[in-house]
């Protein structure tokens, strides 16, 4: 796989098999001096459709020096349960073959870090529940197969550093990531996913995201909190403008080809009448009509403090349900102008505030971007 | 067909109707080296038989195991590894794709550029250059006021999408060539599960381009760089 950090360069090790390249004499299973080399097992590329683990184990000299095993590109079905006896694997490279399953016993290969399972026939079924036990699992790669659905055993393992799960058919993601904060590159293109959870924002080591090829047509505000976010991919989905907080984060790379990105300066959107409870509640957050578990029932103290502060730097307007999504066209330094998606307090909120702020105001009031933080972007691969 | 490299610091050469400085040599390149050595012997004057370039680009067989040095792959973006510097008459270089990357629509800066896919498939869009029309009426954008201490904000771009010639899958041992005057055009990499690695030739050598928006037509100069030169990293910025 790329590599996780973005100043190093370590060798790609997936696809190419150089050993091939050498290896060409005749070799067959049981000779295990050609296909052992100190810590690797190389059993890739051989048409094998079962394993015999124990015949294996048995004829390996030093079992347990053997941290790599390769057997991508075979043909099969399952993987034997006596996978086990190998702990002291670290690397498992199942890519390119048929699997439908995973034994249960994978999940006592407990030196387990890095685990390939690319282009094979898993479904939301395959993982056997003891999954989560690997708690030393770094990277994953799940790209390729048949899920439906985010493989909810990821969200128990917090070492993990690397989710790869390109290619799949996610329709969904749980509100759960906030798990993964050690996670630094996400890779969820080519599914179907509708919308991001908030708890993204959560993560904190994210370094890359990777949500390119999906039915998106917003994120969650709390993309802006990814302060360690430098490749966010966009492109192929259906963003029309995207929000204002991407601009806080500090990217050196984002691509948005093929969205439908508005081309015009597009004014008055929808805007909702908003309901009197709406209303009386601006009113109190406005003038600071003090409020609290005691004079108001709990689910109306919880709708005040979730008030969002209208966008515009100089009103301090808050709303509720009802805003107006206006467009504002930002120019990244002196580059292409990106359509920034503002929620304000009502259409009329543009150079005039609704509610104009006083200095003494400004406490309570959301960080405004900045022109500096514009200045942060420093490529924007829109072309 | 021949044609006079104009970038050279030397004085050109007088065309000899009859000669070839190709003739002579194979047209089945089977390994890096040797690709790169034909290619010296083909630019050792001043001018360069672009049909004998684009015949062994199509006929050059990788083997991967030649390439290993210059394989570098990067999470955020695409790679541009040189292998050759060509004596400043060209550039072989291999751009390796991870999942999903792509590049920006760009231009070729007057060279010609050969493009031959050694692993995974790439996309290939062209887009025709933007052009400014001049026999339609004038086409109002926006009408709006500007009040005292606003500011207004216009520059000469012209604001209309981009438009496809074409889209093509360029395969493994297939070979895609571009220059400017044929258009504009952007490579991605559409998978993502699987990386590509491409092998690019571009005739002169060039360190600027133009990228383009395809949304507005708008463009910008950019600056090409590479990631690595002879198989070692490039520490800049």
């Amino acid at each position: 796989m790329a590599s996780a950090t973005l100043s190093t360069s370590d060798d790609y090790d997936g696809d190419y098999d150089f050993d091939d390249d050498f290896n060409e004499d005749e070799e067959n299973l049981n000779d295990s001096s050609q296909t052992t080399f100190n810590d690797t097992m190389d059993y890739s590329h051989r048409n094998i459709s079962t394993l015999d683990v124990n015949d294996l184990f048995n004829s390996v000299k030093n079992p347990n020096r053997i941290t790599n095993f390769q057997l991508n590109s075979n043909m099969l079905l399952t993987v034997p349960s006596q996978i086990e006896h190998f702990r002291s694997i670290i690397t498992l490279e199942l890519s390119n073959n048929q699997l439908i399953q995973l034994p249960s016993e994978i999940s006592l290969l407990e030196n387990l870090k890095n685990l390939y399972l690319k282009n094979n026939a898993l479904d939301d079924f395959s993982l056997p529940k003891e999954f989560e036990q690997l708690k030393q699992l770094e990277v994953i790669n799940l790209g390729g197969n048949r899920l439906k659905q985010f493989p909810y055993q990821l969200f128990q393992i917090s070492s993990l550093k690397e989710i790869y799960l390109g290619s799949n058919q996610i329709t969904f993601l749980p509100d759960l990531f906030q798990t993964l904060n050690k996670v630094e590159i996400l890779y969820l293109g080519g599914n179907q996913i509708g919308n991001v959870p908030d708890s993204i924002g959560f993560m904190r080591s994210l370094v890359v995201l990777n949500l390119s090829g999906n039915r998106l047509r917003t994120l969650p505000r709390s993309i802006s909190y990814l302060n360690r976010l430098k490749s966010l991919s966009l492109h192929n989905n259906q963003f029309s403008a995207l929000p204002p907080d991407i601009i806080r984060l500090d990217l050196q790379e984002l691509s948005l080809r093929n969205n439908p990105l508005v081309v015009r300066f597009v004014r008055d959107l929808t805007y909702a009448v908003p309901t009197l409870k709406e209303l009386a509640a601006r009113t109190i957050k406005l003038h600071r009509v003090p409020y609290n578990d005691g004079t108001l029932p709990r689910s109306l103290v919880g709708y005040l403090n979730a008030a969002k502060s209208c966008l515009n730097p100089k009103c301090k307007g808050v709303y509720f349900e009802s805003y107006h999504k206006n467009i504002k066209f930002v120019d990244f330094c002196g580059k292409f102008y990106l359509p920034l998606l503002q929620f304000l307090c009502s259409p009329a909120c543009t150079s005039t505030p609704t509610f104009e702020m006083t200095s003494s105001d400004s406490d309570d009031t959301e960080e405004i971007p900045t022109k500096d933080m514009t200045n942060k972007f420093k490529k924007v691969l829109l072309g | 067909m021949t044609e006079i490299l104009n970038n050279t610091k030397a004085t050109p050469v007088v065309i000899k109707k009859y000669f070839d400085n190709t003739s002579g040599l194979s047209t089945q390149p089977t390994s890096l080296n040797e690709l790169i050595e034909l290619l010296y012997q083909a630019f050792a004057t001043n001018e360069v038989n672009i049909d004998y370039i684009s015949t062994i680009m199509n006929n050059y067989k990788p083997t991967m195991g030649e390439w290993k040095p210059y394989i570098k792959f990067q999470s955020d973006r695409y790679t541009r590894n040189l292998v050759d510097a060509g004596n400043g008459k060209f550039n072989l270089i291999i751009l390796c794709w991870a999942e999903s990357q792509g590049s920006s629509i760009h231009n070729h800066a007057d060279a010609h550029c050969f493009l031959k896919c050694l692993q995974g498939t790439l996309i290939e869009t062209k887009y025709a250059w933007p052009t400014i029309d001049e026999e339609k009426p004038m086409h109002i954008l926006q009408r709006t006021e500007v009040h005292e201490g606003e500011v207004a904000y216009i520059n000469d771009s012209i604001e209309k999408p981009m438009h496809i010639l074409q889209r093509t899958e360029v395969h493994e041992g297939e070979v895609a060539y571009i220059n400017d005057s044929i258009g504009l055009h952007r490579i991605e990499n559409p998978s993502h599960t699987e990386t590509a690695v491409t092998l690019h030739l571009y005739i002169p050598p060039y360190d600027h381009c133009n990228i383009f928006d395809e949304r507005t037509s708008r463009s910008n100069e950019a600056k090409v760089t590479f990631y690595s030169i002879g198989g070692r990293l490039i520490t800049n910025e």
